[in-house]
């Protein structure tokens, strides 16, 4: 406290960019004081105190079930405090959350808010549909659709719905057409809306109408992008996207039925007229929730969507195709991260990332753990992105090589044989074929482990590697939580559902060249298919000496944190306390899907 | 090579350039003027906070230019002062005010920004009534303001 109360610190209250970078050390509930200490204060953070607000946080809750009445006339409800609260002060209001119908439509309505730069559609947290319905009798959000009646009252969907969700609906838009600062639009709830098509046309027009959109993320199905080209006509018209997320949009996936696309009102168009139009689409996300793709769907990503986005840096999808994989590394060589959510049981293209290997060079973060390399991919082309720092992918195919090999082998070898069974040189034929076996089972032996250690070689190039994931434990836990779990007995090791080691993968063994990634003095995270990896104690010494920065090692720990796995095999569970010996603070996590 | 600055009181601080190169002024104003040791009048400030100014500047001499980088939320820095940064800043009010608004002037931007977390420290977790105390402001709402301002921001109040 000063000591000299006559010498107030006023000066610097004039300052206004000082009390600005004091508001932005603040959070809520400092500047709720701030603003109750003078006029000065008052003024100075009121605007802070608005900026961002979040109807699921603090009071907003409590205030807005008090204040919504029934659904059925939640519009005209008795709101008018919060509308003149939102009238005052709504003008300061940049970031919008909401999860209530009220705030969106007491927030429009009030008319003063026109400087927002995102807003967030979301479903209210700590409230269960029933209880809001049943106890509060509210309306939150995601029971009104927010888009399926942007349509005129009079149309015939409005029979389906009553007036209040038509007049919210209008209010959202009218919200959005009024914020033309927006640079971020989230739609993040899901709601599955198949019977209640949006038109496209009105949607595209008030979107277009945003110069600033940068981010649109739909995960609501609300906005129905049912035709190929809606999706073409979104990248055509919000030209400062860069990026865009669809999550759970069923109808996303139907081809225009008989590409009666401009006898649906939709915006005219073709390949040939948004052809020279190319994204600016940085970060594209698109993932199906619950429906299995089809492939038209996919097609129309690798060769419409993907084609069209050149800055592409970072991007989600299911599944990767061939198709795909082909076209990102023809057009989008910018790439740098790619997530694909695939889970085990989707069927997917083999080998489609190889190309992305071979073109992408600033692609660094790989997550696709079900997904494979074509191991000779990695060292008969050179591998082109060296800033690689996540690496989930598994690497297969070096056994199937060298069957083929052995078939080849075997081939020639009868081919050589020919002379050899000349009666002439019989009496040499046992000894001799015996040797010839040997060397031929030394020769696979060494060039086997030849190429394991050019893979290995390679890999210990990515030096800048913080996570290694090679596979992941095949054991559907899942199913051991479910009534009874079928037991397997397989090499004198019990499986639960055990879907067996993936065929062909990389040896993470010391013979093989484990000892080659010593490079990798970055890595935190390494993870592998438990014992199936073939590890042993030998290579966890070495990893423990070799890795200084590993945390976190996924093989060794089953999800539900109890012990199944040493029900499935007690070996694990002696590997994972071999490795807790030599570094205990590495963790051992279930390996993530 | 050194620098002469002149406080407001007109004492002169012979510092090296390097250090007084901590203030983006006093480095434009060098850029400007070129090879020149006339000394560079500060009539902002006075010699007690010139002092601690340089203090800091000597200090953090061999830090990198700060990068104006974007934070994620401006809401979620603070409290991460550094240990010295804190004691220096163990000082009284009106000394803490002075060397925000030297830092102001000076444009020193890191000094800046202690100076504001500081006095952001000082405001966190106190009622409006401790905070007046705190800064000794006057309350000049009228009750029925005050009532109104309470009853439109009850939302930001904890649930």
């Amino acid at each position: 406290m000063s000591t000299n109360p006559i010498l107030m610190p006023t000066r610097a209250f004039y300052l206004p960019e000082l009390l600005d970078l004091i508001g932005n050390d603040l959070n809520t509930r400092d500047l709720l004081s701030c603003v109750q200490v003078c006029r000065v204060w008052n003024q100075h953070f009121m605007p802070t105190l608005w900026a961002t607000i979040d109807d699921k946080l603090y009071s907003w809750p409590k205030i807005l079930s008090r204040s919504s009445p029934l659904a059925s006339g939640f519009l005209h409800g008795n709101n008018s405090r919060l509308n003149n609260v939102f009238i005052k002060h709504g003008r300061h209001i940049r970031h919008l959350t909401a999860g209530w119908a009220t705030t969106i439509t007491s927030i429009s309505s009030a008319g003063t808010v026109t400087g927002l730069e995102s807003l967030s559609v979301v479903q209210p947290s700590g409230f269960s549909s029933e209880s809001v319905f049943s106890v509060r009798g509210t309306t939150p959000l995601w029971i009104p659709p927010l888009l399926q009646d942007f349509l005129p009252p009079t149309t015939r969907k409005c029979k389906y719905r009553n007036l209040s969700v038509w007049d919210f609906v209008q209010k959202f838009w009218s919200l959005v057409i009024h914020n033309s600062s927006l640079k971020s639009i989230e739609l993040a709830q899901e709601c599955q809306l198949d019977d209640f098509p949006i038109p496209v046309p009105s949607l595209l027009k008030a979107l277009a109408t945003l110069r600033n959109l940068t981010k649109l993320v739909n995960n609501m199905a609300a906005i129905d992008l049912q035709m190929h080209t809606t999706a073409l006509n979104l990248l055509r018209h919000l030209s400062n996207l860069d990026q865009l997320s669809f999550d759970g949009i069923w109808n996303f996936v139907h081809p225009p039925p008989g590409s009666t696309a401009t006898g649906n009102g939709m915006l005219p168009d073709s390949r040939a007229t948004v052809n020279n139009s190319n994204s600016s689409v940085q970060d594209f996300h698109f993932v199906r929730a619950g429906r299995v793709s089809s492939s038209s769907m996919r097609d129309f990503i690798a060769l419409d969507i993907l084609p069209r986005m050149p800055r592409l840096t970072r991007l989600t999808l299911q599944t990767l195709t061939q198709t795909a994989g082909k076209a990102l590394a023809k057009h989008c060589s910018q790439l740098e991260w790619l997530q694909l959510r695939t889970t085990k049981y989707d069927s997917m293209d083999q080998d489609s990332i190889t190309p992305l290997l071979h073109h992408c060079s600033r692609l660094r973060h790989l997550d696709a753990i079900w997904h494979t390399v074509e191991a000779n991919s990695l060292v008969k082309k050179p591998v082109v992105c060296r800033g690689m720092e996540v690496f989930r992918c598994k690497i297969t195919g070096i056994v199937e090589e060298n069957e083929e090999e052995e078939e080849e082998e075997g081939h020639d070898n009868e081919l050589e044989d020919g002379p050899w069974e000349n009666p002439a040189e019989d009496y040499n034929s046992d000894d001799q074929e015996d040797e010839d076996e040997e060397t031929t089972a030394t020769k696979m032996q060494r060039r086997l482990l030849d190429h394991h250690q050019h893979i290995y070689d390679e890999l210990g190039r990515w030096t800048e590697l913080r996570v290694l994931e090679l596979g992941v434990d095949n054991v559907d836990w899942y199913d051991i939580m479910g009534s009874d779990p079928g037991r397997h007995l397989v090499d004198g090791r019990i499986y639960y559902n055990y879907f067996g080691p993936t065929p062909n993968t990389l040896l993470l063994s010391l013979e093989s060249g484990l000892n080659r990634l010593r490079t990798l003095k970055k890595l935190e995270v390494i993870g592998f298919e438990g014992v199936d990896h073939r590890i042993n104690t030998g290579e966890l010494a070495w990893m423990a000496e070799n890795w200084p920065k590993l945390q976190v090692m996924h093989g060794f720990q089953a999800p539900d944190g109890k012990d199944e796995y040493a029900l499935r095999c007690p070996k694990v569970k002696g590997l994972r306390e071999y490795m807790q010996g030599l570094r205990p603070l590495v963790r051992h996590e279930p390996g993530q899907e | 090579m050194t620098v002469i600055l002149v406080s407001s009181d007109n004492q002169d601080f012979k510092v090296d350039k390097e250090v007084a190169e901590r203030s983006i002024l006093i480095k434009n104003m060098l850029e400007d003027v070129g090879e020149s040791d006339s000394p560079i009048p500060l009539p902002n400030v006075t010699s007690a906070v010139l002092t601690k100014v340089i203090e800091y500047c000597e200090h953090h001499r061999n830090d990198p230019v700060q990068v104006p980088e974007e934070t994620d939320d401006p809401r979620k820095r603070s409290n991460d002062i550094e240990e010295w940064d804190m004691k220096f800043m163990q000082v009284d009010q009106e000394m803490l005010f002075e060397i925000i608004l030297a830092a102001n002037y000076l444009d020193i931007k890191p000094l800046l920004d202690v100076g504001c977390k500081t006095v952001a420290n000082i405001i966190k977790g106190k009622t409006p009534e401790e905070i007046r105390k705190a800064f000794n402001i006057v309350n000049d709402f009228t009750p029925e303001e005050e009532a109104q301002i309470k009853k439109e921001n009850e939302w930001a109040e904890d649930r």
